[in-house]
């Protein structure tokens, strides 16, 4: 099934903090979104070229590859609402 | 007295206040306004980290003079206020006032690595978001699995990074989360 969001989330490493923004990132995209979103998550430190190629300047990133435009989104991502917003997907 | 007469007797109290704080050493002050009719309490609080009411502390821990100077111009004229540290025993010691809201540390440092300054930090601040500056290649990456697993929180920041770049993450981190 073709989806209509794809996000990539580039976090450093496994951690307890990355697991939890995955987590909450993860549930509000479900929340607004429903199934119409895939989530691909990058650790920098696995993959530092992978960063470098989508011009990740800092951790963490989330960027928004569809629909057009691409959006990167920095600061913290743990917080729903601030990530909604800043992703025009607040309602 | 009138509406606009009072509002500005007001504004003129707590302006005053204001100065009086951060002239002294006080932590707080109050006023208290009394009328036949109504009661008002004002309390004015220091800032606890005791700079300017409303401005957000930076400390860069670099080596690099250039470094250190692109991140002091890039928040020149802002809220922000940047303090530098040239080493990490340095960047430790000013830590230890406990004034700052964010912290810039550079990975690759002589005496005192990134490492050890982002060790030395967690054991009295768990709390601050420290943010290491380095060139995103895997050789780099290797020593920071290392504090990963000890569960030493950071993020990273690439280097080599703009102005605009720089003022952006700050902006993210302090403030909110930031699209572009």
């Amino acid at each position: 099934m073709i989806k209509k969001y794809l996000f990539k989330l580039y976090l450093i490493e496994r951690t307890s903090k990355s697991e939890q923004i995955i987590r909450n990132l993860k549930k509000s995209m479900k929340d607004e979104l429903k199934d119409q979103f895939s989530l691909e998550v990058i650790y920098i430190t696995e993959n530092p070229e992978l960063a470098k190629r989508a011009k990740v300047i800092c951790t963490p990133t989330l960027i928004k590859e569809q629909p057009l435009p691409v959006r990167r989104i920095v600061g913290d991502l743990i917080d729903k609402e601030k990530v909604l917003t800043a992703l025009d997907l607040a309602v | 007295m009138n509406v606009n007469n009072m509002q500005q007797v007001f504004l003129n109290l707590i302006n005053n206040a204001i100065d009086a704080i951060k002239d002294s050493k006080k932590k707080e002050i109050h006023i208290d306004i009394h009328s036949k009719d109504a009661y008002v309490n004002v309390t004015i609080l220091r800032n606890k980290k005791g700079g300017d009411i409303m401005s957000k502390q930076i400390l860069v821990i670099d080596d690099d003079e250039a470094i250190r100077e692109s991140f002091l111009l890039a928040v020149e004229g802002t809220e922000y206020q940047v303090e530098t540290a040239e080493s990490g025993e340095e960047g430790i010691e000013m830590e230890l006032s406990n004034k700052y809201d964010l912290i810039f540390l550079d990975l690759k440092m002589p005496v005192i690595s990134g490492i050890e300054t982002l060790r030395e930090i967690r054991k009295t601040n768990k709390k601050i978001p420290v943010y290491i500056i380095t060139a995103f290649y895997k050789e780099y990456f290797k020593e920071l699995k290392v504090i990963v697993k000890e569960g030493i929180e950071f993020e990273l920041i690439e280097k080599p990074i703009d102005s605009e770049q720089i003022l952006m993450v700050v902006k993210s981190i302090l403030e909110y989360p930031i699209s572009y």
